[in-house]
Order: C-alpha cells, then structure tokens, then sequence
C-alpha cells in the first residue's frame, strides 16, 4: 500500500461520504434490536421437525401477554378489569384483548360438539362402559331426571347424558373458570382475574413494549384503589426488563468507564484535543458497524451490540499508536513510519474475529461481521483522517512516556533471567493442569438477562394458570395424523397415572379433543351396546310410550356414524385452545409425509419428571422428548468447542504470518498475550463454575489487543512513545470492558472480568520480553 | 287538580311496587329459618316428549352449609347441594360429584339451586335481576339471569310463598319447565 496515496484528502473525502451513506441508509431502514435467546440461537444442527415444533410452542409465549389483576374488593377488582381492558384493546399494537366471555360464545361452544356426542366419549365414562357398568349408568340418568337438575331436555337425543359428562369435564389449557362472564383464575389467595392480550408486532419493539407498559402502569396508578397487584407473563415483560438493564448498565457501567478513560488521557496528554481524536475511530467504527449490521442483518441482537461495540473497543490501540508517535514525529510522516506495525495488528484481530464467522451460529456470525467492519472502519479513520486531523503543532516528547519508561525499566528481563524462568514455567504448566481438568458451564441460563424476580413471577404465574412456557414436551411422530392420535391413545393411561403419581401436575393431549378415527369407532360401538341393553328398561321405567323408544333410537343410529375429523375440528371455537398442539406440516413440500403431534405439560417440569419422561420417549421409536432448554444448553456447549477450534487455528495462521516479519524474535510479541490468556482461563476454570463460550469471547479481545502490544512495540524498536500508547490502550480498555464484570447480566460479567485478568496479565508480562 | 294528581300517583303505588322491590325487602318477608326440613313434590315437564316427570321426597336444609334432597319416589336417591358444588348418591353408591375443581359450571349450578331451594336472596342477588310483588306475608318473585352463562341453565325462574318458600318454577332454556312444591315441617 503506498503511504502517499493514503494520506491524501480526496480519499479521507470518499471514505466520509461512504460512512455518511451506509448510516443514512441504515437509518432509514429503523434502528431494530433484539434481545430474544432464540434468535441466537443456530439455523441448522436441529430436525426441522422438531425445530417447527419448537417454534409453534414458543409462539403463544411471544405472542400474548397473560396480565393477572388481583384484588381483595372483588366488585371494584372487575371494574378495573374492565377498565385496563377498554384502555388496552384501542392500541394499535395490539390485536385483540380476552377478558370476557361474550353471551353467545359458551352457547357456541356447548353446541358444537353435540353432533359427536356418541363418538367423543369423557375418559371416566368410557372407562364405566368397558367395564360394563351399564346398570349404574341408567340409575345415575334417573337420578339426574328426577332431580331439579337441568338438562332433560335431551331425554330423545341423548337420554344417558353422554354429551353432559363430556361438558362437565375441566377444560384444557388454562386454570379459569368464567365468574359472571369474566375469567377468573381458579385457586388463587386473593381474587384474581386475566386479560389475555394478543400482540400485534413483535414483543422485542421497545415501541410496542412501552406503548403497552405505559398503558399498563398508568391504570395501574389510576386504579390502584381497586388492583392490589399485577402480574405478567409473555415474552414482553422480558424483553423489556433485558432492554431496561442493558440500559441501565450502558449508563452507569459506560459512564463511569468513559470518565475514567477521559481523566486519564487528560493527565497524559494534558489537552483535549487528543482526546477527541482518540474517541473519533472508535465512534466511527461502531457507527459504521452498527449501521452496516443493521442493513445487512435487519435487527441486531443486544449482545452483538455489547459484544461488537467491545471488539471494536481494540481499535483504540490504532489511535493511540499514531497519536503517542505523532508527540515525536510530524503529521504528515506518522502514517508511513507506522504502517507496517497497524497493518500487522489490524491482520491479527481481523484473522481471529473472522474465524467467528465460520461457526454456524448465527450470533457468532453477526458478532464476526460486526467486530470486523467496525476495525477497518476504525483502522481507516485512523489512517486516513487523523493525519489531516492532527493539524500541525509543534513536536514536545510526553512527560507521561518518560516516566512510564522509567517504571518499564524497573521489571526484570526474561532474556537474562533464569530465575523469572524458573518461576513462569511451572506457573504455566500449573495453569494448564488447571485448564485440563477443569469444566465446562453452558447452561442457557448465561444468556438469561431477565432478573431474578421477573423469573420467579413468571414462574409462579405459570403454575397458577396451569400453562407452561413451551420450551419441554413431548413429541408424537408418525407418517399420518391419525396414527399420532393412536400412538397418544396408547400412551394416555401410562401418563394419566403418572399424573397422579404427582410427576407432573397435568398434561395436555390432541387426542382428548380430538380421538383417533378408530377411537371414535370404539367408543360408537360402545355406547351401541349401551343402547341395546339399557335403552328399553330406562324408558319402561319412565313409563315413556314405545314409540319414544324408536324415536330416540333413530337419534343414536343418525348421530352414531358422525366422526369428528381433524379438518372440522380445526373449525370449532372450542379447539382454539389446543390447536397449537397438531404440528403444521412441512411448508415446503406438497403432500406431507410425516404428522406431529405435541403433548403439553402444565407447570414447571422436575427434574424427575424430565428424567421419567425422557426414559418412556426412549423406550418408544415415534416418542421423543424435546427439551429446548438442553438443547440450547448442549448448542452452546458444541459452538463453544468450535470457537475454540477455529480460534487456535486462526491464530497459528496469524503466528505462521508474524514468524516470516519477525522470525526468531516472534516469541516476544506471543509469549504474554499467550501466557495471560492460559493464566486467565486457569483462574476462571478455578473460581467460576466454569468455561464458556463468552469467556473465550473475552480471550479474542485480550489476544487482539497483547498482540498489537508486541507488534507495535516490535514495529517502533520498543520506543517510549509506543510503550505509553499500548500502556494507555490496555488501560483504556480495562476500563471500557474490564468494568463489565460489575454487570448483572451473567454473559457481560464473564466478558469484564476475563478481559480484566487478562488485560492486567498482558501488561505486567510485556516489559518481561523487552529486547533492552 | 292537586289533589287529582295525587290519586293518581297513589292508584300508582302498587304497580311501582310490583316493578321495584329490592332483594332487601324480599329478604325481610320471605326469609328462611337457619334449619328447616319437609317434603316436596316435583313435576318435570320435558318438551320434547310432552310429558311430565313426576316425583317427591324429603328435603332438610341448614342455612349456609347444605341443602340435601332425597327423593324417595319413583326411585331412591339422594342430592347434596352446598355452595360449592353439588354429589348424587344412591344408597353407598356416589353416582356424580361436581366441584368447582372439576367443573366450574356445575359447581354454579350447585350453588344456584341451593341459594333458590333455600331462598338466599343474597346469594341470588350475584346471579339475577329480580321483579315481583309483596302483599302481607304473600310474595312472588321473578328471577331473570344477569348473564349468558346463567342463562344456559335457567332462562328465568318464579318463587312463591307465604313468608317461608312454597314453589319454585325452572324455565330451562330448551322449553322445559320444573315445578317443586315445598311443604315445611316447623317445629
């Protein structure tokens, strides 16, 4: 590259007006960030099937927000439901509010099963007709008729009162029960009613979550008399506490970081002018970045923002290698003298965030994408404007150089010193003993940014209403639908007596509303054999005339060869409920050839009950159990051993690229970055409850930024100006990042306080390798 | 003129009266003792077959807790209802339970006919609109239900009696209609 052709200005124009242009762009497009775990999750690596059936139990999570209102004045409580929901139901960013039971819908709803009344049996009463308690039945149906008990008015149609039993049964999904028109939760301490809102737009909108937060908590306020309590349960209300704390942290962890960072190139360079060239790559690389990403991803994930923004962070040592040498060189021949050394870093760093790349994670990939743009966007500021930008003054050595200089001397020489030898050599191979047998820790929870309290709300919200985020179930494969609903068939009293064996607090099955077409056929014949023998001395005992008898067994034989297909069943309103548990089939091909079928659990799944179920999925061929929670977990896990792998590979590239510049000097410029990294992870391995994908994460950052410590000190034959640049830029950056570790969010933590050892490690070794 | 006007406001008196009272007043003349036991006689008249189902029994009743109903004719059988629910037994033989756990609309159901057997007015206030007259001791009321729910069991319901309840009249929505007469045993 010639230095001449970069330091002109028509070029620093042409860069400007590109950065310019993709922000712009970017802008118009809409700034949109995501905080959802799912979205980082892999593309492929799961069975489509499976992972189809994943995405639909994790719909009515992301796409309903459940609010529970509880109140200990009842009468005041239903008005303040009425309330929030007459205020929610106009916002555009909501599709539909539920809070009542409109007058004709439990009419519908009793109506249309009648048809199937003989074929849709309830399980407790197909369990007495099996066991040919045919006699009781017909004193239980003159009971119920000489009672003030409704319901007679079927006495032709159904004199047994089948269809009444099938009514009288719990129905599936939530713990409700309909007081006077509203949905009352069942088994509540105080009153409590629900409001089952349906989003219009994505919950991760921060427009969308304040518009309905907003909403919320101002009638909260307004009716505060009345509502004792709120609580909430959906994908908003985490979205909205992930964003509030990124937030929040950004603010205090960020502001205090860039005070510090701000104090300390005042002492330095005495000026403030230095310091807004230093902050301008940076800017302009993250700008430039998150812009690019935007336009090339859609929305950016929070944690490629935190991620990313901290990648591009090592640009920083860009800057303050051309500021600490422009001290002692003039402007216009700073880039030249340095651009072998920027070049070399920005190869390195480059090289190990493009290795990100190859993973098929798609977090990963968007971090690499974003962490590589924002460093040649940042190394091209450098370059390019900061020569012109710099102006002209007059050279004056750094005092802070001096002295830093003096303190470099103070640090022994590994070259002479066999002592310092002897100690870092069992120090390492301690630190890789430790690294060996240490463990790993991918559980999902890392990623989990919600607090604490946000969990055990939604938690306990989940096992009162008897619903379940989706994330555990089991799965019924099979090459037609109504071989799924048989294999269910097969399967329901094994879980029914786990059910009451207290495993789990309920289940939730397709085929209890919807029985196979061979099912339906038994239990026809059932009942035929209950009209054969029981028909005739139920109506001798009514004294009802013979001609009554014919009629009502015409009713049975018109009513008997009714089936309840799955295209009519889909039709009921009162399927709504259960039809996320029929697995749409495969978008892409024409005729499907295979049918899926989810069972549902109510409440949060034991760990027992985990274990019992994935037993009984593994002892059957068309069972599996899917638990997207491990599975997320183990993802992590996989990705984590290949960020490793590609990592050491990009590395030994760099390395083999390095040995050619600097041939038998090359173990000065690796030796700390590598030595701090083994260090770090030994202690980690030792105090946290293990390795992750983000502590590797971390690792990028302090090899990026030890290796452009060698090579720029290596560059300039280890000048004062330089050991003040790399000094100050490790410092920076253990500022911006090493704070991290205060964070709460378990991802950022790891990330801060790997970069903190690290970054401390690297610079107390560096004057270790110096030359003289 | 003035004292037309006034005639006529009084002739209206009554009719007001009728239109107007309140769950208060009916509570005050048509109230129940805190036990009370008797017979009844129902009729069942169910549409489809334009007949009537005919039985009796014993009733015995403790305010707030239960009302249990044994009807002795034509068959044996026994029907507890309590506020929360309602089970039919035969003999040792429970034949049906229906609680708020299992389901919420037969517990209302339960609840309903035991606030009506027992004249709870309090209790009905929650399901029903209420019209009716009062003169003396003699009063009649008409219950029409408040919401659609309700309205699936009963689309209106008629109590009569001379202070304590004396018949009770189920309109069920399909056209069938339930008449018990109660006859109380006072000690």
């Amino acid at each position: 590259m010639n230095a001449r052709l970069l330091s002109s200005k028509p070029i620093a124009l042409g860069w400007l007006l590109l950065v310019a242009l993709v922000v712009v762009l970017a802008l118009r497009q809409g700034a949109n960030f995501d905080s959802s775990i799912l979205s980082l999750l892999p593309e492929s690596g799961q069975d489509p099937l499976v992972h189809r059936a994943g995405e639909q139990m994790n719909r009515d999570f992301s796409e309903r927000l459940l609010v529970v209102l509880s109140g200990a004045d009842e009468d005041a409580l239903r008005v303040a439901v009425a309330d929030m929901a007459a205020a929610l139901a106009p916002l555009a960013e909501v599709a539909r509010v539920d809070w009542r039971i409109d007058g004709s819908d439990p009419g519908r709803l009793r109506k249309e099963l009648f048809p199937y009344r003989f074929v849709l049996l309830e399980d407790g009463l197909r369990e007495r007709l099996l066991q040919g308690q045919d006699g009781r039945l017909l004193e239980q149906t003159l009971a119920r008729l000489y009672s003030p008990l409704a319901g007679g008015g079927a006495l032709l149609e159904d004199p047994f009162g089948l269809y009444l039993e099938l009514r009288s049964r719990p129905a599936a999904g939530l713990n409700l029960q309909v007081s006077d028109s509203l949905l009352k939760v069942a088994g509540s301490p105080l009153p409590s009613y629900l409001l089952l809102v349906t989003l219009a737009a994505d919950p991760f909108s921060p427009a969308l979550q304040a518009r309905l937060l907003d909403t919320i908590e101002t009638q909260r306020l307004r009716l505060a008399g009345a509502i004792d309590e709120i609580a909430m349960s959906g994908m908003l209300v985490h979205a909205a506490a992930g964003a509030q704390q990124a937030k929040r942290e950004i603010s205090t962890i960020g502001v205090g970081s860039l005070i510090g960072i701000f104090v300390a190139m005042l002492l330095v360079f005495r000026r403030l002018w230095p310091l807004a060239l230093l902050l301008i790559p940076v800017a302009v690389g993250c700008l430039f970045a998150s812009a690019a990403s935007l336009l090339i991803f859609d929305r950016l994930h929070l944690v490629t923002f935190a991620f990313g923004a901290g990648l591009v962070g090592v640009s920083v040592d860009y800057a303050l290698h051309f500021l600490c040498e422009r001290q002692v060189t003039p402007a216009r021949a700073v880039v030249p003298k340095i651009l072998p050394g920027l070049l070399l870093g920005l190869f390195s760093s480059v090289a190990a965030y493009a290795a990100l790349a190859m993973t098929p994670f798609p977090g990963l990939r968007q971090m690499a994408v974003f962490s590589v743009l924002g460093l040649c966007a940042s190394w091209l500021t450098v370059v390019l404007w900061l020569p012109l930008l710099s102006g002209e003054r007059q050279l004056r050595p750094l005092a802070a150089a001096r002295r830093l200089d003096r303190l470099r001397q103070v640090f022994p020489r590994l070259d002479r010193n066999r002592w310092l030898i002897a100690v870092l050599l069992p120090l390492l191979a301690l630190a890789c003993l430790s690294i060996w047998n240490g463990e790993a820790n991918d559980d999902i929870r890392l990623l989990q940014t919600s607090p604490q309290s946000l969990l055990q709300q939604e938690r306990e919200l989940q096992r009162t209403l008897g619903v379940n985020g989706g994330s555990r179930f089991l799965l019924v494969t099979a090459p037609t639908l109504e071989a799924c609903l048989q294999f269910e068939e097969q399967l329901r009293s094994a879980l029914l007596s786990m059910q009451r064996d207290g495993v789990f607090d309920g289940v939730r099955m397709l085929s209890s509303s919807l029985p196979s077409r061979a099912r339906q056929a038994d239990n026809a014949a059932l009942v035929g054999k209950l009209y054969q023998r029981q028909l005739e001395p139920l109506f001798a005992r009514l004294q009802l005339p013979p001609a009554r008898l014919q009629q009502a067994r015409a009713k049975f034989e018109q009513a008997a060869s009714n089936r309840l297909t799955p295209e009519r069943w889909q039709q009921l309103a009162g399927s709504a409920a259960s039809r996320n548990l029929l697995i749409a089939p495969d978008p892409t091909q024409a005729t499907p050839t295979q049918a899926a079928t989810a069972i549902r659990f109510q409440g949060e799944l034991s760990d027992d009950a985990v274990r019992t179920l994935s037993t009984l999925a593994g002892q059957l061929s068309w069972l599996s159990f899917v638990d997207q929670v491990q599975s997320v977990s183990t993802v992590l896990g996989k990705y984590r051993v290949q960020v490793a792998g590609w990592v050491v590979l990009a590395y030994l590239f760099v390395f083999a690229v390095l040995l050619l510049r600097y041939r038998r000097e090359l173990w000065r410029i690796i030796v700390p970055p590598l030595v701090a990294s083994l260090v770090t992870l030994a202690i980690l391995v030792q105090v946290q409850q293990g390795i992750n994908l983000f502590h590797l994460m971390a690792l990028i950052l302090v090899l990026g930024i030890g290796l452009d410590m060698g090579i720029f000190l290596a560059e300039t034959g280890e000048a004062p100006q330089t050991w003040l640049a790399v000094s100050l830029s490790a410092f920076t950056s253990l500022l911006a990042f090493g704070l991290l570790a205060l964070s709460d969010t378990p991802v950022l933590h790891h990330f801060g306080l790997t970069v903190a050892l690290g970054l401390s490690l690297v610079w107390l070794l560096a004057p270790l390798m110096r030359r003289h | 003129m003035k004292r037309a006007l006034l005639g006529v406001l009084f002739l209206l008196l009554p009719l007001l009266a009728q239109a107007e009272i309140s769950f208060m007043q009916l509570s005050r003349v048509a109230s129940m003792p805190d036990e009370l036991q008797g017979s009844f006689r129902q009729e069942k008249y169910l549409a489809v077959i334009d007949a009537s189902l005919k039985s009796s029994g014993r009733y015995s009743y403790r305010r707030d807790e239960s009302m249990r109903w044994q009807i002795l004719e034509p068959i044996q059988s026994e029907l507890l209802m309590t506020p929360d629910g309602l089970s039919s037994r035969q003999g040792d033989d429970e034949l049906l339970r229906l609680d708020a756990n299992t389901s919420p609309g037969a517990a209302m159901m339960g609840d309903i006919l035991f606030a009506l057997l027992g004249a709870q007015w309090q209790r009905l206030e929650k399901y029903f609109e209420l019209s009716g007259n009062i003169e003396g001791h003699q009063w009649q009321a008409v219950l029409t239900p408040r919401d659609a729910i309700v309205g699936q069991l009963f689309n209106r319901v008629e109590l009569q009696g001379a202070g304590l309840l004396e018949l009770v009249v189920l309109h069920e929505a399909g056209g069938d209609i339930t008449r018990i007469y109660l006859e109380s045993e006072l000690e």
